[in-house]
């Protein structure tokens, strides 16, 4: 065998140096056969401008330029088939179709080439260039001829060779397999024949005690104990691991990758077991990475899943929520509204009742400095009243006076009308005039009495009078006291709606603010909502995405999950 | 002839003026302790010193209402050489009258006690009761004025 | 008793007066009524001629004494009379003008209220003012303010109780009434007193001025009463027919 594969080895070799050599050879043929196209292309372009200009053409000559053309056309195409049917050759396998091509393409190939190089040869008298050409295409052509089919580096023959090693290698490895399944063959037969050692062991065992009477069961049990080791360890050593080999190839078959396999021998089995060990081994962690990885995606998706639907209740909570917050400020910028119309409403009815509060209070003013000026006259009526008592005083002393000179004035009289008595005769005159004096004294007397009369009578009046005025002037500044009082209550109203009317004006300005911030929260909760609403729909949609996803993990966990995994390492 | 009337208490009373010296209102008078009743005090006339006799109280026993028609009629008392002056205060001291001198109407009736008193004067068809103050200062006891040319009085004193 | 009697009485006396108290002004002479008449008023024709109005002026009289009146009337009397000094003369002090006049009080017949006279006819001599009628006699008026050259004053600013008079005065030649803007009264004054320098008075008043006194911080001028007379006589009227008048 070894033989075989050396053989193999250097044909293998072989082959590519000729495969390399193929490969230049043909590269430079190509290369000869392009150089004599582009010159047999340009002699006939040359042929064709001269015939052009000459017009008496050379029939026969354009002829052999077409000749040439065409077999230059063929001496590539030849030359290009050899080269492809030495590749071809190179990648053949069997025997026949070596012989098919040698034979049949190559041969013709060769032939092709042979009849080209023919015409190009009858014509290569002329131009150097070209003969030199031909000298190198015809170099490589037999080259190429020598490659191909000469001697016994052709790759024909190489790839013959190629091929019987290849046979002579896979009837070896039959063999080899032959060689085993007879090994097992006889190992199963010995394993039979052991076992048939065995038993028939123990029949003779049976037999010698039965028979020798129990002297050399010693012997017996050693025999049998040698035998039982010995079984035992043929059994050991090839039928257990085997067995183990494929009970462990089936349960790794099955999927289950936990079970493990003793690692025991060093010989050929020993590598197996531990080939398969291993490869047990990459699959168990392989397939515990993608469990473990199915398991976390599961769970992943799983947790996603719940956390998307958690957060679509709560969005859809959240969009009810919104949707009630806009309701409620809704109705709050109604209410604020409403509330703003009717504070405008009191502010308006309280500034009413401040002017109306104002005015009344000017009146009040009015009334307070009448009544004021009504006490001064009053009072100025009670001083004139008071100087009228004085001066009817004064009137009493001047009445006292004028009635001690009527008292005088009729004391004068008497002693008047006495003196004219004494002066008898002469005084008669002076009587008369006496007499007169005293009636001029009653006259006086009695004017006295009237304006005594009077001034009491005034008295009493003015008595009254500044009575009254008392009682008048006690009433007006009663009254007054009053007007001031409610004077004073009247500007302590106007004080105090005076006070509310900026407070009302900050309510206004303040609930005008609040509408509208009611009515910008409205709007931006109307696009919150329609956010939330977009964001709900988008929600959904990754939902279900996610409950997708959670369906194919769920689906490769259980794929998965068919593999046993030995999750300890 | 003129006469003077007065009142004493509600009774009228006249007496001649022929006597009469002057009638002084009523002024301040220095009374006497131990003094009649009647004797109302003295007072300074023009230096001399005049008693004043309470009229209404010498005759009707009731003293002189203090008014400004209460005044003090002063009469003379010549006696041979020296005149004396008794002040007689009298009530509403404020009329004279001219009567003829028949109207003093001498009455039968002598009073012992009172001799002054003992005469009337018809003034339109009242009686007006005379004071004789002639007839008066005997009967003073605590005045030691005789009475000028008529002796009788004092007799009987 | 009998000074109770006596008080009921004056009750009874005041009540009556006290009823008939004013009638001078509700059916006498001052009464406001025309129809109702005080039927006494056609026997007394003036209600101060009645008893009834006498009586009720008597009866302020009445009244109480005042302490101070009675001390007044003490100190009044306990005074002693003025004597009349020997050798004065009584005389009458007046004013006409500005000029403080006097004049013997013999002279003085009457004082009579203002009177306007009667023009004379034909007659155009200033100091002679016309005719007055005095108790039923004609008398001759004379201004003594034109006589004297006295000027008449614009502005009667003067006192109270202050009362222009008609003075009528008995001369040899018969009776001349002037009107005087006010008598002071009668004073007596003694020719000792005399002052003959009438430096201040007036030129035709000087004429007439026998001498200058001093009373009361004024200083008076006493007229020549003849001299008075006899240019009055001479100026005004024909003193024959007044003599015989007086004679």
């Amino acid at each position: 065998m070894l033989e075989a594969v050396q053989k193999a080895l250097e044909l293998e070799k072989k082959l590519a140096d000729i495969n390399r050599k193929l490969d230049e050879t043909d590269s430079a043929l190509k290369k000869n056969v392009e150089l004599l196209a582009e010159i047999v292309n340009a002699k006939a372009t040359e042929q064709k401008t001269e015939q052009a200009q000459t017009e008496t053409a050379q029939p026969l000559l354009q002829e052999d330029i077409t000749n040439v053309t065409k077999a230059s056309g063929d001496l590539g195409l030849a030359l290009i088939s050899l080269g492809t049917y030495g590749r071809e050759l190179l990648l053949i396998k069997e025997r026949k179709e070596i012989a098919i091509i040698q034979t049949d393409k190559i041969a013709q190939a060769i032939r092709q080439t042979d009849e080209s190089l023919e015409i190009f040869r009858k014509d290569a008298d002329g131009a150097p260039e070209t003969k030199a050409v031909l000298e190198g295409i015809e170099k490589g052509y037999s080259r190429m001829k020598l490659i191909l089919s000469g001697g016994d580096n052709s790759i024909a023959v190489l790839r013959g060779r190629w091929i019987d090693v290849q046979e002579e290698l896979s009837s070896s490895r039959d063999d080899l397999t032959q060689v085993i399944s007879s090994l097992n063959t006889g190992l199963k037969s010995l394993k039979t024949l052991t076992e048939k050692e065995y038993n028939l062991a123990e029949q003779d065992a049976e037999w010698v005690r039965k028979i020798a009477m129990m002297i050399i069961i010693g012997v017996s049990v050693a025999a049998v104990l040698l035998m039982l080791i010995g079984g035992s360890v043929i059994a050991r050593r090839i039928v257990q691991p085997i067995d183990k080999a494929i009970a462990f190839a089936h349960t790794i078959s099955e999927g289950d990758f936990t079970e493990v396999i003793e690692l025991t021998r060093n010989d050929e089995l020993g590598k197996l077991i531990a080939e398969l060990r291993n490869m047990a081994g990459s699959l168990n962690s392989l397939v515990g990475q993608v469990q473990k990885s199915g398991i976390q995606v599961t769970s992943s998706s799983t947790e996603l899943a719940a956390t998307a639907r958690e957060q679509e209740t709560t969005m859809a909570t959240q969009v009810e929520s919104t949707i009630k917050v806009e309701k409620s400020v809704e109705e709050i910028s109604k209410v604020t509204a409403e509330l703003v119309q009717t504070m405008q409403q009191v502010a308006s009815m309280s500034e009413d009742a401040a002017t109306l509060a104002t005015n009344s209070k000017k009146g009040l003013l009015g009334m307070e400095k009448a009544m004021l000026h009504m006490e001064d006259a009053s009072k100025s009526i009670s001083g004139r009243l008071e100087a009228i008592n004085e001066k009817t005083e004064n009137i009493t002393t001047v009445v006292t006076t004028i009635t001690k000179v009527a008292d005088q004035t009729n004391l004068l009289s008497l002693n008047a009308a006495i003196e004219a008595e004494k002066a008898g005769e002469y005084g008669r005159g002076f009587t008369v005039v006496a007499r007169e004096i005293r009636r001029l004294a009653d006259q006086t007397a009695v004017a006295t009495l009237d304006i005594d009369q009077m001034v009491q009578e005034m008295q009493t009046a003015v008595a009254a009078g500044v009575m009254e005025m008392d009682k008048f002037i006690a009433e007006v500044q009663h009254s007054a006291g009053d007007v001031e009082q409610i004077s004073a209550q009247l500007t302590q109203i106007i004080e105090q709606v005076q006070a509310l009317s900026p407070e009302f004006e900050n309510v206004n300005d303040a609930m005008g603010n609040q509408s509208t911030n009611a009515k910008k929260i409205t709007s931006a909760m109307i696009n919150l909502s329609e956010e939330m609403q977009q964001t709900k729909e988008t929600l959904h949609e990754s939902l279900f995405a996610i409950e997708q996803l959670n369906e194919a993990a769920r689906g490769l966990q259980e794929e998965v999950s068919r593999f046993k995994v030995n999750t300890s390492e | 002839m003129l006469m003077l009337l007065f009142y004493l208490g509600d009774i009228l009373c006249t007496i001649k003026c022929e006597k009469v010296r002057e009638i002084a209102p009523l002024v301040n008078l220095k009374t006497v302790r131990h003094a009649p009743d009647y004797f109302a005090g003295y007072f300074n006339y023009r230096g001399l010193i005049v008693p004043v006799i309470d009229l209404r109280q010498f005759i009707y026993g009731h003293p002189c209402h203090k008014r400004l028609s209460t005044r003090i009629i002063l009469a003379n008392y010549q006696k041979k050489d020296s005149l004396s002056i008794i002040g007689f205060m009298a009530e509403r001291v404020t009329e004279t009258v001219m009567k003829p001198q028949d109207a003093v109407l001498t009455m039968s009736l002598n009073i012992r006690k009172a001799p002054y008193l003992g005469n009337l004067v018809i003034e339109e068809k009242e009686m007006i009761q005379y004071i004789d103050l002639q007839k008066l200062p005997p009967k003073l006891d605590c005045l030691s004025i005789p009475e000028d040319g008529d002796s009788n009085a004092a007799e009987v004193d | 008793m009998k000074t109770k009697s006596d008080k009921n009485r004056k009750q009874i006396q005041n009540s009556d007066q006290a009823s008939e108290a004013n009638c001078w002004k509700t059916i006498g002479v001052w009464g406001q009524s025309e129809r109702m008449r005080c039927p006494a008023l056609a026997k007394v024709i003036h209600c101060r001629n009645c008893e009834v109005f006498t009586q009720a002026g008597r009866n302020l009289l009445e009244r109480d004494l005042s302490a101070t009146y009675q001390n007044e009337w003490t100190l009044v009397l306990s005074e002693e009379k003025e004597e009349v000094l020997p050798d004065t003369i009584a005389a009458v002090i007046f004013r006409i003008g500005d000029e403080w006049l006097a004049l013997p009080a013999k002279l003085f017949e009457e004082v009579i209220d203002p009177e306007r006279p009667h023009q004379v006819p034909h007659r155009h001599n200033p100091v002679l003012m016309g005719v007055i009628n005095v108790h039923g006699e004609i008398q001759l008026c004379v201004s003594l303010q034109k006589l004297l050259g006295i000027e008449e004053l614009k502005n009667h600013q003067f006192q109270r109780n202050v009362y222009q008079r008609m003075i009528m005065v008995n001369s040899e030649s018969g009776y001349w009434v002037f009107p005087a803007d006010e008598i002071y009264g009668i004073v007596r004054i003694h020719p000792q007193i005399f002052q003959n320098a009438p430096v201040t008075v007036s030129k035709d008043k000087a004429a007439f001025t026998k001498a200058l006194f001093q009373w009361n911080d004024k200083e008076v001028a006493f007229l020549d009463d003849e001299l008075l007379f006899y240019y009055l006589n001479k100026s005004v009227c024909k003193p024959e027919r007044l003599k015989s008048t007086v004679e």
